[in-house]
């Protein structure tokens, strides 16, 4: 066990060389008014980079459409505006003639060795000064991780949240009779498969460093758990039980997890350790509870109980206790899962009989429907909160959507064909 | 004891009711033709009007154990009394063939969570089993699995295919 857990760390290896400055800038022009509130979008301008035609990667086509996703900028098009890295020959007046607030440019060098150098500069047009700028060096299979930190620096030195793009996210695809476990990059490419099987494949969930990955497989003719590292590719089985085991959550330290059995007709929460041992009771009923979630800090368990009649979301403490019901509008909600902040629960609410992406504000009890669709399921929040990840299925097979948090952008994401279901995103990616 | 037989009685007249008009019940038209379907995968059945020998139970459709599948509705695990006949015939089998071992599998339409239909599809196996165990049926040559929702029967995205994925199938592991 300990030698799983300290093998986990980032697939990647990046070099980098850098420095520079930092500011955090949060000014805005345009005001896009949605569900009775005012939300703002930073108008923003990402020139194509130097060189990039000769790069095996679009990175700035990568960047924007990150920045596009994530519903906060405003992407002011850039064509037919000359880019220069360096700030004499700035074309500070078109910049601020579009509207631009801020503006990235930046090259792609080839280097010795089969590496590319790539540069950019965050620049602050009405002041004419540099946000933020960073150096890396990097081989053309990290390019595009490159890319999504460049895009998380621009994110952050213009919002002030955390980053959210250098993540990747897990899901299942079921096509051609196959059950196929996939990790890909928070935009959905660099798709790699973790396991196949005919059987069903079920609930994959991170650990918080994004070494490991928790899920269910019906191997053994019923829904049991494994726990299988990213990074050498062992799996082992959680514990042997008598009844189905199914929706693993790590803990905020990776250690322990909070598990369901089912036997007869009741599903109860569990913790038990991450090598399966000293398993312990949180709920007793005969109800079913599923769907667990730790809240950030590690102290609360959001999960999934119909004990009042119909499917609500519950909140209890992870060290025991009653639990408290915090979904009341509506008459069936699954699949609960916390923000990053703890402040909020994404979750799935049924509405007129269509199931739809929705928001648990703890603290006020407001719900905020996210969509007008009919089969969402399995959302969860972005490292930052910003996004939320999804599958919809209401055109078919399912699909994956990325929704901004404030509603205005909407994404469906590019992996190969199939049903996919049960995505989950996953931790930022450890700097290298 | 009183209580038992007098439910036996009344399952009996249900069975007889059942066995000698299957056509006129009242319910819904897809799962009543998908039960019967059920059978005619594994088995060529055959046209039975001027057969004289004796027909295979489980393929002949005025046989209450021709019908393999339960259905419930949206949400639900509760089973409905129409299918009650059809389990207690099940029940009997099972109790007068001890070789006979059958697996229960719940199984639930697309709609909902993954997790949260996983435990519902055992919730539907288990009801199955109880009503099972009620009529006679040996615990011992009994066993529930949930499949969630990752196998239907149907593949549809509408109440028709929905329909005939809230169920809980009888699979005859043995006979």
């Amino acid at each position: 066990m300990n030698g799983v857990r300290s093998k986990e760390f980032g697939r990647r290896v990046l070099v980098m060389a850098a420095t520079l400055f930092f500011a955090v800038t949060a000014r805005a022009d345009l005001t896009i008014d949605i569900n009775g509130g005012s939300v703002t979008q930073i108008p923003i301008a990402v020139s194509s980079f130097d060189n990039e035609a000769m790069s095996p990667q679009p990175v700035s086509r990568i960047i924007r459409d990150d920045l596009r996703r994530i519903g906060l900028f405003r992407l002011v098009d850039s064509t037919g505006v000359a880019s220069s890295m360096s700030e004499a020959s700035m074309p500070f007046d078109a910049w601020r003639a579009r509207g631009a607030d801020a503006w990235a440019v930046g090259s792609i060098t080839p280097e010795f060795g089969g590496q590319y150098g790539v540069s950019f500069r965050l620049m602050d047009v009405a002041k004419q000064s540099q946000i933020v700028g960073y150096q890396f060096s990097a081989p053309a299979s990290q390019l595009r991780e490159v890319a999504h930190r460049i895009a998380d620096m621009i994110d952050v030195s213009m919002t002030g949240d955390g980053p959210a793009f250098n993540s990747r996210i897990a899901f299942v695809n079921y096509a051609a009779h196959r059950y196929t476990l996939q990790v890909a990059d928070s935009d959905g490419f660099d798709a790699h498969t973790v396991l196949t099987s005919k059987e069903p494949i079920m609930s994959p969930s991170w650990s918080p460093h994004g070494g490991r990955l928790a899920y269910v497989t019906f191997l053994h003719g019923k829904a049991v758990i494994y726990i299988q590292s990213l990074v050498t590719g062992k799996r082992y089985r959680l514990g042997r039980f008598k009844g189905l085991s199914s929706a693993p959550v790590f803990s905020p330290d990776g250690h322990h997890l909070c598990i369901v059995l089912t036997s007869g007709e009741a599903s109860r929460l569990y913790l038990i350790n991450d090598d399966g041992s000293d398993l312990r009771p949180l709920t007793n009923t005969d109800s079913i509870d599923t769907e667990p979630d730790f809240s950030p800090d590690g102290t609360m368990i959001a999960f999934t109980s119909d004990r009042s009649g119909s499917p609500q979301i519950y909140t209890m403490p992870s060290s025991g206790g009653q639990p408290q019901r915090v979904s009341f509008q509506g008459r069936y909600y699954v699949s609960p899962r916390y923000s990053p902040d703890g402040k909020k629960i994404v979750c799935i609410r049924k509405q007129q009989g269509q199931l739809r992406v929705t928001q648990l504000n703890l603290k006020t009890g407001r719900e905020q429907v996210m969509t007008q669709a009919s089969l969402d399921e399995s959302p969860s929040y972005a490292p930052n909160g910003k996004m939320i990840l999804f599958a919809n299925a209401d055109s078919g097979p399912g699909r994956l959507v990325v929704l901004s948090s404030n509603g205005l952008a909407r994404t469906v994401l590019k992996v190969k064909a199939g049903d996919i279901r049960d995505p989950a995103w996953g931790p930022i990616l450890p700097n290298k | 004891m009183m209580k038992k037989s007098a439910a036996s009685l009344l399952l009996l007249s249900l069975l007889a009711a059942c066995a000698s008009t299957p056509t006129k019940t009242a319910q819904k038209p897809a799962p009543v033709q998908n039960m019967s379907q059920n059978q005619s995968t594994t088995n060529a059945a055959p046209a039975a009007s001027t057969q004289a020998t004796a027909l295979n139970p489980f393929t002949d459709p005025n046989n209450p154990l021709s019908h393999m599948s339960v259905y419930f509705g949206t949400n639900k695990s509760n089973i409905q009394s129409k299918y009650m006949p059809i389990l207690a015939a099940h029940a009997k089998y099972i109790a007068s063939h001890p070789s006979a071992h059958v697996r229960l599998e719940g199984n639930c339409d697309e709609r909902g969570s993954t997790e949260y239909n996983l435990a519902l599809g055992e919730r539907r196996a288990v009801a199955v089993k109880q009503v099972l165990e009620a009529d006679g049926a040996p615990a011992s040559q009994l066993q529930t699995i949930s499949y969630g929702k990752e196998k239907p029967k149907a593949l549809g995205h509408n109440e028709a295919a929905w329909a005939q994925n809230r169920r809980t199938d009888l699979d005859y592991l043995s006979k």
